[in-house]
C-alpha cells in the first residue's frame, strides 16, 4: 500500500501533526475525555489445562468520542479478541467491558444483539454483505432488522460518500472486493452507532481498494465524528488513524499519537528486537 | 475409492437424515403392500376348502330340493355318498338385540367336512346352535349361553352348544349359525325340503362322470362350471379352483393399486434425494476438486458419489423393509379376522425387490448431481469459489415446452371433444401427466414467478419478510425441486378432492332431480338383505301412503331386430312415476309405462331403437316377452338401461329383493306420521331402516366420503415425504448459509428474527409447491371427473374452501417443518460462524 494519498478529501488530516506528544511504553491508559469505549482489567482465556491460551490479559485502554484509533500487535496477540470482547460477540473471563458506560459482561445474548444492532457497526475482513439483499438494502439492513426508520441525513451522506452511484440496486455479487468493503463501512456507519469496529478491513483488498475504503473510514471520523476501534498489521492502514495502540501476548504494550507510516514500522520493529 | 464414498457418507451422515426417511418411508410402503399382498395371496391359495363334493346338486327354480331327492341321488351309481344341506338367511342378534354385522345365515349340521369342532359339540336338540369362530367371536357368545337370532321377521332363542370353522365350496359364504336338520328346516320354513345336496364320488369316478349320471335321472339339469346363479350342478374341485383364483386375483389387484400410491410416495422421495446430493456436491466442490487434482478421473468421482447415493439407498431400503414388515403385520392380523386365517407370508421377493427399488430410486435421482460432481474443474480446489454453475437454462426450457405442447395438445382434444368415454379420458390423463411433468422440469422459472407475489405480503414483514424471501429465491432450482416434491403429491391430492367434490355435487343434483319421495325404505347396511316384494305391498298398505317405487336391478337378454345384448334393466311400479320416482321422458310419457317398456336416451342412441319398436327381453329362467318400446328417459341416478313395468318383470325374476323403495305420500298426509307408520311396519326387520329423502343422501354420500378418506390416507405418506423434503432443504441451506447467519447476528438480527427468516422461507416454499400442485391437481381432477360423469371439463366442482385450508395447512406444515433448521440456525455461533472458512 502506497503512504496515504494527499489528495484533499481522502487524505488523513495531518495538517495538526505538531510534534507529536509520544508516550511510549505507557502501560495505564490516557484518560482520553468522554471515552465512549472502555476495557477495565480486560481478560480473555481460551480453553482449559494444557489447551490454555490466555488471549487477553489484563487490557485497560479506552477510545474517546470521534477518535480514530488503530490497533496494531504480532500476529496472535489478541487483536480480534479484544475487539470481539469490546462488540459484545464473545464473552469475556474477568474485567469489565463498557461502551457508553454499560456493562457488556452483564448483559444476556438478546441484549447483546440489540446492543449491537442500535450502537454498535461492524466491519469484518471479508463476507460482510448478505448476498440476496442489494447494496442499498445492505447499508440500511441493521435499521430495517430494529423497524427503525434511518435519519435521512446521515443515510444520504453516508451513501453519497460510498460513491457507488446507480449500483446502489447491485446484489453484492455485482460489485468490486472495495466496492463491497465500502458499502460494509456503510452499513457500520448509515445507523449512526456509538462505535465502529472493523478488523482488518482491507486485509484482503489490493492497496488503491484499501487506501478508499480507509479515506472513508477517515472522512467519517472528520466530517461526522464518528468513533473508530481499527485493527490492522499494516502500518500505511494504521497511519490513517489519529492514534494507535500496541498489543503484545495479550496487553497492551505502547501507544503512539498522530502517526505516519515510517513512525509505526519503527515502532513495530522495536518491539519485536525485544521480543526476540 | 471405496473408502472415499464411505468416509465422506460418514462425515455426512447428519445431512443425510432426511433422505433416509424418505427412501425409509417410500420402501416401506412398497415393502409393506408386496408382503401384505403375498399374505393375501398365501392365504387365498391355503383357505381351506371342501375337497370331498364332486358335485354340488341345487335347483334353479325355487332353490329347493325334496329331501326325497337325498336318498336318490346317493343310489346313482358312483355316488359314494349323499349330504343333504339346508341354508338360508337368517341373523344372529348380539346382546343389545341388533344383528351382529356379519354374522348371518342358518345351515344344517352334518358330520362331513363342513364342519370341524373347535370347542363344545354338535347341536343335537332342537334348541340348540352351534356357532363359526368369527360369529361367535363378533356376537362374544361362549359355549352354554343363549343367543337370540331373527328370521323371517320373527325371534328365536338357542343354547349354544359348540363353535365351528367352517370349510367352504367355492365362494360358498360360511353360515354362522349350525343346527339340526329339522330345526334349521323348520326355521327357515321349508318343512321337508333342502337347499343342495353335495355328492361324494367313488374312487375313479370324477365331477363329470356324476353330473352325467344326474342328468340321466333328473331331466332339464345343467352343469355350469363355479358358483353362477342358477347353476343345478355344482363341479365342487371347479368351483374350489374358481374361487382360489378369484381371490389371488383379488390380491393381486389390490397390489397393483397400492404400487401406484407406493410409486407416487418414491417419486416425491426422488425429488428428496435429487436434491440432497446435489447441495452435498455443491457443498463440497473443493473437495472434489481436490481430488480432481490429485488425480481422480471423472468417472471415479461419478462412481463415489453414486457409490455414495447406493449405501444411502440400501440403508434406507433396510430401514424400510423392517418398517412395511412391521405395517404388514397387523394388517394381516386384520385380513385374518375377516377372511380365515392368514399369515404373514415372508418372501424372498417381497424383501429384495423393495431394496432393489430403494437402491435404484437413489441412484437414479442422484444421478444429476454425480455428473454435476464429476464436472468438476480441479482449478475450483484453488479458486475455492463454490461451483454454483448457472445450469443450461435453455436446455430445461425446450425440454418443458417438448413436453406441454404434446400435453395440451392431448387435453385440449380430451377436454373439448363430444365423444367421452374412459379411453378418452385415459388419453387426457395422460395430457395431464405430461403437463406435470412440463411444470417439474420448467420449475426453477415459474417458482421465480410465482415466489415475486407469493413474498409480496413478506415485505411487510421488514427486513426478515425481505431476507426470507430472497433466500427462497436465490437459488431457484433448489427452491423448485423441493417445491415439486409437494407439487407432485398435493397434484394427485387436489386431483382426488375435486373428483370426489364432482361426484358428490352429481350424486346431490341426482337425488333432488330424481328422488320425488320425501321418505325411504331402505337395508340399513351394506351386508343386510334386500327388501322382499311381500315387505313392499306392507308399505304400500301404511296409512297415508300413496305410492311405493321399489327398484330392482337385472341384467337381462335383449332383441330388437338385428340386435341381440345383455341389457341392464329396471324394474319398478309404473304408478309411482311422477310421485315417488322422477323420471324425465324425451319421449313419450312417464304413464305410458304400464303398456310396455322404455329405454334410456344412452341405450337408445347406443342400440338404434325408438319409440314403437318392438323389443324382445329374455327372462334368466327361461321365455321371453315381446314388449313395445314406450318411451326414453334422460339419463337417471336411480333408473338404468330398461325399464320394466313390474307386474310384467317381477314374477319372472331371480332376486326380487329391492334394495331401495321411494315412498311417496297421498296429499295431506303428515310426513311424520307416515314415517312412523312405516318404523311400525319394519320394526320386526332390524336390516331395514327408514331415511328421510335428507338422510338418504347423507347416507349416499357417506360412501363417497369412505373411499375418499382411505384414498387421502394413502397418499397422505407421499405429502409427508415432500414436507420431510422441505426440512431437509432447509437444514442443508442452514449450514451452507452459516457465515451469513453469523454475519446477521453481528449485525443485529435477534435469534427470534433468525428463527422467522427460516421458518418464512419454508412456508414461502411450501406455498409454492402448493399452488403448483393445486394447479395441476385442477387439471387432474377436472378431466377424471369428466370422464367417470360423462360432463363438461369446466364442470368439475372446486371445493374452493377445502383446497384454500390445504395451502394454508401446507404453509403451516413449512412453518413447522423449519422448526429444526430453524433452532439449528439461531444456534449458530456469530465468532465461529465469522471465522468459518
Ligand atoms: N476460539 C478460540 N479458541 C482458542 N484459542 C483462541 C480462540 N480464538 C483465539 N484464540 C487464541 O487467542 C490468541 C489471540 O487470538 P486473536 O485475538 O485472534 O489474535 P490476533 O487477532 O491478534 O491475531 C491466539 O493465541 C489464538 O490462538
Ligand atoms: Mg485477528
Amino acid at each position: 500500500m502506497p503512504p496515504p494519498a494527499r489528495s484533499a478529501t481522502l487524505a488523513p488530516d495531518h495538517s495538526r501533526d505538531g510534534n507529536g506528544v509520544d508516550d511510549e511504553m505507557t502501560a495505564t491508559v490516557r484518560a482520553a475525555p468522554e471515552a465512549v469505549v472502555s476495557a477495565v482489567g480486560l481478560a480473555k482465556v481460551y480453553g482449559q489445562g494444557e489447551t490454555r491460551v490466555t488471549a487477553l490479559d489484563g487490557v485497560d485502554v479506552a477510545f474517546g468520542r470521534g477518535q480514530f484509533t488503530a490497533i496494531m500487535g504480532p500476529s496472535g496477540s489478541g487483536k480480534s479478541t479484544l475487539l470481539h470482547c469490546l462488540a459484545g460477540l464473545d464473552t469475556v473471563t474477568s474485567g469489565r467491558a463498557l461502551i457508553g458506560g454499560a456493562d457488556l459482561t452483564s448483559m444476556d445474548d438478546d441484549q447483546l444483539t440489540r446492543l449491537r444492532r442500535d450502537h454498535i457497526g461492524f466491519v469484518f475482513q471479508a463476507f460482510n454483505l448478505v448476498p440476496t439483499l442489494t447494496a442499498l438494502e445492505n447499508i440500511t439492513l441493521p435499521m430495517d432488522v430494529a423497524g427503525r426508520q434511518p435519519d435521512r441525513e446521515l443515510l444520504a451522506a453516508v451513501v453519497d460518500a460510498v460513491g457507488l452511484g446507480d449500483r446502489l440496486g447491485h446484489r453484492p455479487v455485482e460489485l468490486s472486493g472495495g466496492q463491497q468493503q465500502r458499502v460494509a463501512c456503510a452499513r457500520a456507519l448509515a445507523s449512526g452507532p456509538r462505535v465502529v469496529f472493523a478488523d482488518e478491513p482491507t486485509g484482503n483488498l489490493d492497496s488503491r481498494s484499501g487506501a478508499e475504503v480507509l479515506g472513508f473510514l477517515r472522512r467519517a471520523a472528520d466530517e461526522i465524528g464518528q468513533t473508530i476501534v481499527m485493527v490492522t498489521h499494516d502500518p500505511t492502514a494504521a497511519a490513517y488513524a489519529d492514534r494507535v495502540v500496541f498489543l503484545a501476548d495479550g496487553r497492551v504494550v505502547g501507544e503512539l499519537g498522530r502517526p505516519t507510516a515510517d513512525r509505526v514500522l519503527e515502532r513495530m520493529k522495536r518491539f519485536d528486537r525485544r521480543g526476540s | 475409492m471405496r473408502r472415499l464414498a464411505l468416509r465422506s457418507l460418514a462425515a455426512h451422515k447428519g445431512r443425510l437424515a432426511m433422505t433416509l426417511a424418505a427412501v425409509c418411508l417410500g420402501t416401506a410402503f412398497v415393502a409393506g403392500t408386496m408382503l401384505f399382498s403375498a399374505s393375501a395371496e398365501r392365504a387365498g391359495l391355503d383357505t381351506r376348502r371342501r375337497t370331498d363334493v364332486a358335485l354340488r346338486v341345487t335347483d334353479a327354480g325355487d332353490g329347493r330340493l325334496r329331501r326325497s331327492a337325498v336318498d336318490e341321488l346317493a343310489r346313482l351309481p358312483g355316488v359314494a355318498d349323499a349330504d343333504p344341506v339346508v341354508s338360508g338367511p337368517g341373523s344372529l342378534l348380539g346382546p343389545d338385540g341388533t344383528a351382529v354385522d356379519d354374522a348371518g345365515g342358518v345351515t344344517s349340521w352334518a358330520d362331513s367336512q363342513r364342519f370341524a369342532l373347535t370347542t363344545g359339540r354338535a347341536p343335537a336338540g332342537d334348541a340348540e346352535v352351534a356357532l363359526s369362530g368369527p360369529a361367535a367371536r363378533a356376537s362374544g357368545a361362549r359355549v352354554g349361553d343363549t343367543v337370540r337370532l331373527l328370521r323371517g321377521g320373527s325371534r328365536h332363542q338357542a343354547t349354544v352348544v359348540g363353535v365351528y370353522a367352517y370349510r367352504a365350496l367355492g365362494d360358498e359364504a360360511p353360515p354362522a349359525m349350525a343346527f339340526q336338520e329339522a330345526t334349521a328346516q323348520r326355521l327357515l320354513g321349508i318343512p321337508g325340503q333342502v337347499t343342495a345336496v353335495d355328492l361324494v364320488a367313488v374312487p375313479g369316478a370324477g365331477p363329470a362322470d356324476l353330473a352325467g349320471r344326474v342328468q340321466a335321472a333328473v331331466p332339464g339339469a345343467t352343469v355350469i362350471d363355479g358358483a353362477v346363479p342358477g347353476a343345478t350342478l355344482i363341479d365342487g374341485p371347479a368351483a374350489n379352483a374358481e374361487a382360489r383364483d378369484r381371490r389371488v386375483a383379488e390380491a393381486r389387484t389390490l397390489r397393483t393399486a397400492l404400487l401406484g400410491f407406493a410409486a407416487i410416495a418414491l417419486v416425491v422421495g426422488g425429488f428428496v434425494i435429487a436434491n440432497t446430493f446435489s447441495m452435498l456436491v455443491g457443498q463440497r466442490t473443493r473437495e472434489l476438486a481436490l481430488l480432481r487434482a490429485v488425480g481422480l478421473s471423472r468417472r471415479q468421482l461419478r462412481r463415489m458419489v453414486l457409490g455414495e447415493a447406493a449405501v444411502v439407498g440400501l440403508l434406507g431400503g433396510l430401514a424400510g423393509v423392517a418398517v412395511g414388515h412391521g405395517l404388514a403385520v397387523p394388517a394381516v392380523r386384520l385380513l385374518g379376522d375377516q377372511a380365515g386365517p392368514a399369515t404373514v407370508a415372508v418372501s424372498w421377493p417381497a424383501l429384495v425387490a423393495p431394496l432393489a427399488v430403494a437402491a435404484g430410486v437413489t441412484v437414479l435421482s442422484a444421478w444429476a448431481a454425480a455428473r454435476r460432481a464429476a464436472r468438476t474443474p480441479p482449478v475450483a480446489a484453488l479458486r475455492g469459489q463454490i461451483g454454483a454453475t448457472p445450469g443450461d437454462t435453455r436446455r430445461r426450457t425446450i425440454a418443458g415446452l417438448a413436453l406441454a405442447v404434446p400435453g395440451i395438445a392431448v387435453y385440449g382434444y380430451a377436454a373439448l371433444t363430444d365423444q367421452i368415454d374412459e379411453q378418452v379420458g385415459t388419453v387426457g390423463l395422460g395430457g395431464a401427466a405430461l403437463l406435470i411433468l412440463a411444470v417439474v422440469v420448467l420449475a426453477p422459472g415459474l417458482c421465480r414467478l410465482l415466489l415475486r407475489p407469493l413474498a409480496a405480503p413478506l415485505a411487510r414483514l421488514g427486513a426478515t419478510g425481505r431476507l426470507a424471501a430472497g433466500n427462497a429465491a436465490r437459488n431457484p432450482r433448489r427452491t423448485a425441486a423441493t417445491a415439486s416434491a409437494l407439487m407432485i403429491s398435493l397434484s394427485v391430492v387436489t386431483g382426488l378432492a375435486i373428483f370426489g367434490h364432482s361426484v358428490k355435487r352429481h350424486t346431490v343434483a341426482g337425488v333432488r332431480r330424481d328422488v320425488a319421495a320425501p321418505l325411504v325404505v331402505q337395508p340399513a347396511g351394506r351386508g343386510d338383505a334386500a327388501i322382499p316384494q311381500a315387505e313392499v305391498e306392507q308399505l304400500a298398505r301404511v296409512p297415508g301412503v300413496r305410492a311405493v317405487a321399489a327398484l330392482r336391478y337385472a341384467s337381462l337378454p335383449l332383441r330388437a331386430g338385428p340386435l341381440a345384448t345383455q341389457a341392464p334393466a329396471t324394474v319398478t311400479d309404473p304408478a309411482a312415476l311422477g310421485t315417488a320416482l322422477r323420471l324425465e321422458m324425451v319421449a313419450g310419457t312417464a304413464g305410458d309405462l304400464a303398456g310396455g317398456v322404455f329405454v334410456s336416451a344412452d341405450l337408445a342412441r347406443r342400440y338404434g331403437v325408438s319409440v314403437g319398436d318392438r323389443l324382445t327381453i329374455g327372462w334368466p329362467r327361461g321365455g321371453e316377452r315381446e314388449l313395445t318400446l314406450a318411451g326414453v328417459y334422460q339419463g337417471s341416478s336411480l333408473v338404468t338401461g330398461l325399464l320394466l313395468p313390474q307386474s310384467v318383470a317381477l314374477p319372472q325374476l331371480e332376486e326380487t329383493g329391492a334394495f331401495t323403495a321411494l315412498v311417496a305420500l297421498a296429499p295431506g298426509a303428515d310426513e311424520a306420521a307416515v314415517r312412523a307408520g312405516l318404523e311400525r311396519a319394519v320394526a320386526d326387520r332390524p336390516g331395514l331402516v327408514v331415511r328421510s329423502r335428507a338422510e338418504y343422501l347423507d347416507n349416499e354420500l357417506r360412501g363417497a366420503d369412505l373411499i375418499l378418506g382411505v384414498l387421502y390416507g394413502l397418499l397422505a405418506l407421499a405429502v409427508v415425504i415432500g414436507i420431510l423434503g422441505v426440512v431437509n432443504t432447509l437444514a442443508l441451506s442452514v449450514v451452507e448459509r452459516t457465515r451469513e447467519i453469523g454475519l446477521l447476528r453481528a449485525v443485529g438480527l435477534t435469534r427470534g428474527q433468525l428463527r422467522t427468516v427460516v421458518r418464512a422461507e419454508s412456508a414461502l416454499i411450501a406455498l409454492v409447491g402448493g399452488v403448483l400442485g393445486v394447479a395441476g391437481g385442477y387439471l387432474l381432477g377436472a378431466m377424471f371427473q369428466r370422464a367417470a360423469l360423462r360432463t363438461g371439463l369446466l364442470e368439475a366442482a372446486v371445493p374452493v374452501g377445502q383446497l384454500a385450508l390445504a395451502l394454508a395447512g401446507l404453509a403451516l406444515a413449512g412453518v413447522l417443518a423449519a422448526a429444526w433448521p430453524a433452532r439449528r440456525a439461531a444456534r449458530t455461533d456469530v465468532l465461529t460462524a465469522i471465522a468459518a472458512e
